[in-house]
């Protein structure tokens, strides 16, 4: 039997896209803000699109940071989606200084001269051992990335000569600055493989 | 490297996909669903759907349309502009499958600019500001009501950039026109932390590396060529001469 996904509606992000894009790869999916509802799925996800300040926002009025903590504890993986991976971090300055959940060491911080990092761009391997995204083109949407020590981050990317983390993963917690699900076929081959092994 | 984008338009009237020209005439072309679902397929670098109805006649943002579109599970970037007047619609077009918005009769309105940008994060607004030339000026024109507002220039721009991620430009006089977009307003567009999309009367792939080539254009966007000929986009890509264009795949 197919594994249920819980996407987190925390009031900002793109759930549509997501619930039908994890549908289409066979995913049975519940969209929430409630904890007892979520209790029972397999996989969490924190969608992204919108702003770091009113997502954690969102999360603390529903007391789901608490409830994604446990869940974290468990063996249940966490994927993170662009915003969605960011709020996994320790705190960002986007609009101000606001703490994220802290479950990967690190923060978020915005791209020099406040760039917008938008498009296409190439993924590659941080370490030469393992490579995930084989250095195809995926779909980044942010003006503000992840800062965290190199043993989380799994792949990369350049900006500008800024280069910064693309995928970064603690154990069962991963985050994914770019958007895999409008990332075409590649986009699905990575989180199928996510998915799979979760 | 990030990749320069070709955006493939949909203008949408009446819930119906239109060839457009000069945004006063309208040829009929089908359902935009049908096209949405033939760019994705196509792997179309990102796609806009342009309700262009949806002010004119206050009636919102079209989340009926935008709920068909996310039903089918698309994996290509959805930009969506029309009828986007307050913060909560803005926010209901990103639930309901848009990653960004395309916002025009909005571009005045700072304070609503404002609390989107806080609300939705700047990265996912891009403000469209159609124009006309008139004697070698160039100014805001209003499809609306057809008139020519106020003149642009480089300050205009400029005001704009903490507000969006982009500025598309769309030549409102050439639009629909084969290869007539009129270059000349990128002679406007100044050095920001924002880059601008070009649109309107763009058809061939000279034009289009000629408009890529300029450091502050990231993208363009074609609507009516795209249904004259079959693997149009495809054929597009190929013949550009430039380094950073991905390469698109058929999806099946």
């Amino acid at each position: 039997m197919n594994k249920t996904i819980g996407i987190i509606n925390y009031g900002v992000g793109n759930h549509y896209t997501l619930k039908f894009f994890f549908k289409s790869l066979g995913y049975r999916t519940i969209l929430s803000n409630r904890t007892d509802v979520l209790e029972g799925v397999d996989i969490i996800v924190l969608p992204g699109v919108g702003s770091f300040k009113q997502a954690m926002s969102s999360i603390k009025k529903n007391r789901l940071d608490r409830f994604i903590k446990n869940i974290s504890k468990s063996n249940k993986c966490i994927i993170g989606i662009c915003l969605g991976a960011q709020i996994l971090l320790e705190q960002s300055f986007e609009d101000g200084l606001s703490s994220g959940l802290g479950l990967i060491p690190g923060k978020v911080i915005p791209f020099k001269k406040n760039l917008c990092h938008i498009g296409w761009n190439e993924v590659i391997s941080f370490s030469e051992s393992e490579k995930i995204t084989n250095q195809n083109d995926f779909y980044f949407n942010h003006s503000f990335f992840i800062k965290c020590p190199d043993k989380y981050v799994e792949e990369s990317c350049i900006f500008k000569s800024e280069k910064f983390p693309a995928i970064v993963r603690k154990e069962n917690i991963i985050g994914i600055q770019f958007h895999p699900e409008k990332s075409q076929i590649h986009g699905r081959e990575l989180i199928r493989r996510f998915l799979r092994n979760a | 490297m990030l990749k320069k984008r070709i955006i493939a338009s949909i203008i949408v009237k009446k819930d119906i996909a239109m060839q457009s020209f000069s945004y006063s005439s309208y040829l009929p072309i089908g359902d935009p669903v049908i096209l949405v679902e033939n760019f994705d397929r196509w792997g179309v670098d990102e796609i806009l759907v342009h309700s262009i109805d949806r002010s004119k006649d206050s009636l919102g943002p079209d989340i009926k349309l935008l709920k068909r579109i996310a039903s089918m599970g698309i994996s290509t970037p959805l930009i969506y502009g029309g009828g986007i007047q307050s913060v909560e619609e803005g926010i209901s077009v990103i639930h309901s499958g848009a990653e960004r918005l395309s916002l025009c009769s909005l571009i005045t309105n700072t304070e609503i600019l404002k609390q989107l940008v806080s609300k939705i994060g700047k990265q996912a607004i891009i403000l469209s500001v159609p124009f006309y030339e008139k004697n070698k000026t160039f100014y805001l024109y209003n499809y609306l009501n057809k008139t020519l507002e106020q003149e642009l220039n480089k300050d205009f721009f400029t005001r704009l950039q903490d507000y969006c991620s982009e500025i598309i430009l769309i030549d409102a006089k050439n639009d629909g026109g084969l290869n007539s977009f009129n270059y000349d307003i990128c002679n406007l567009i100044p050095s920001l932390s924002i880059d601008f999309i070009c649109f309107g009367g763009i058809t061939d792939s000279i034009q289009i590396t000629r408009i890529l080539s300029h450091q502050n254009i990231q993208a363009v966007a074609i609507a009516n060529s795209l249904s004259y000929r079959e693997h149009q986009y495809q054929l597009i890509k190929n013949s550009i001469k430039l380094e950073n264009i991905r390469e698109s795949k058929y999806q099946k």
